[in-house]
């Protein structure tokens, strides 16, 4: 019998609160993989399956509207 | 060797900014100019724009960047929590629109006769600056009402700006800006729209 454990590991990743983003694009020049997008000139928005939670943009936002969130991740 | 990128043009509209508020300290009647801001990002973000005014042309929003990259004038703190719920926002939004009605209101009163003008600032709705340096009476008195309290309005809201740069991130104002409220509401609304038309 198979005894293995499957693992949950944490990951972090950036999230973007759309209401409160201007679309200023200083975390999109910023990501490192090009994860993040402006849409329709409204909100920035994260490619969640690329972001590598480098925190990057949460740390240039300047108005405070990316936050990192912990996300389980089965191993 | 690279070459220094040249920066584009709206990246200097923090002189904008800038130069309103010196005007008003010159002539009240400078006030005026204000409205334009007023106008332009509701018009922009309703001709399908977005929130382009905020993100291109906000000279206060490129006044608070330029305040804290070159002269490092922010904590560069992540905003409290309360600050982007959207009790606060749109609390926010309410008491400015009241605010900014009784300013009108006022107008009117002068307008009408039922009342004499006030050459004062309000500061933070509460302290009342003279403000008497300026000949006004080459206009209406309602129209230097108009120029008094406007200016109050937007002295107010860019010392709030300073105070919330200097605490938080450079932009912490634009998360409860009325404005950026507003068209937010409406690109939202505009963006949800063209969405469900194509997926129809």
């Amino acid at each position: 019998m198979n005894t293995e454990v499957k693992k949950k590991k944490i990951k972090r990743k950036a999230q973007v609160s759309k209401d409160y983003c201007v679309a200023c694009g200083a975390c999109t020049s910023e990501c490192p993989i090009g994860a993040i997008k402006i849409v329709g000139g409204v909100f920035a928005q994260v490619d969640q399956d690329r972001c590598v939670g480098c925190s990057k943009c949460a740390n240039i936002c300047p108005a405070s509207t990316i936050d990192m969130i912990n996300m389980e991740e089965v191993k | 060797m690279s070459k220094k990128m040249k920066k584009p043009w709206y990246e200097y509209l923090y002189f904008v900014s800038v130069a309103y508020l010196i005007l008003g300290i010159v002539n009240i009647l400078f006030a005026w100019l204000g409205v334009i801001c007023f106008i332009i990002p509701l018009v922009m973000s309703m001709s399908g724009g977005g929130k382009t005014y905020c993100n291109k042309y906000c000279g206060r929003g490129k006044l608070f960047t330029l305040l804290s990259k070159k002269y490092n004038l922010s904590r560069n703190k992540p905003l409290p929590k309360f600050l982007k719920t959207n009790w606060f926002r749109y609390g926010f939004l309410t008491f400015f629109m009241i605010m900014f009605g009784i300013m009108i209101f006022n107008t009117y009163l002068v307008f009408s006769g039922a009342s004499d003008l006030k050459e004062v600032i309000k500061l933070l709705w509460t302290f009342k600056v003279p403000w008497e340096w300026v000949n006004t009476s080459i206009v209406s008195p309602w129209v230097a009402q108009f120029a008094f309290g406007f200016y109050s309005m937007m002295l107010t809201s860019t010392i709030i700006g300073l105070v919330s740069m200097f605490l938080y991130k450079p932009r912490s104002w634009c998360v409860y800006c009325p404005m950026g409220t507003m068209t937010q509401g409406i690109s939202t609304l505009k963006y949800n729209n063209s969405k469900k038309q194509i997926n129809k």
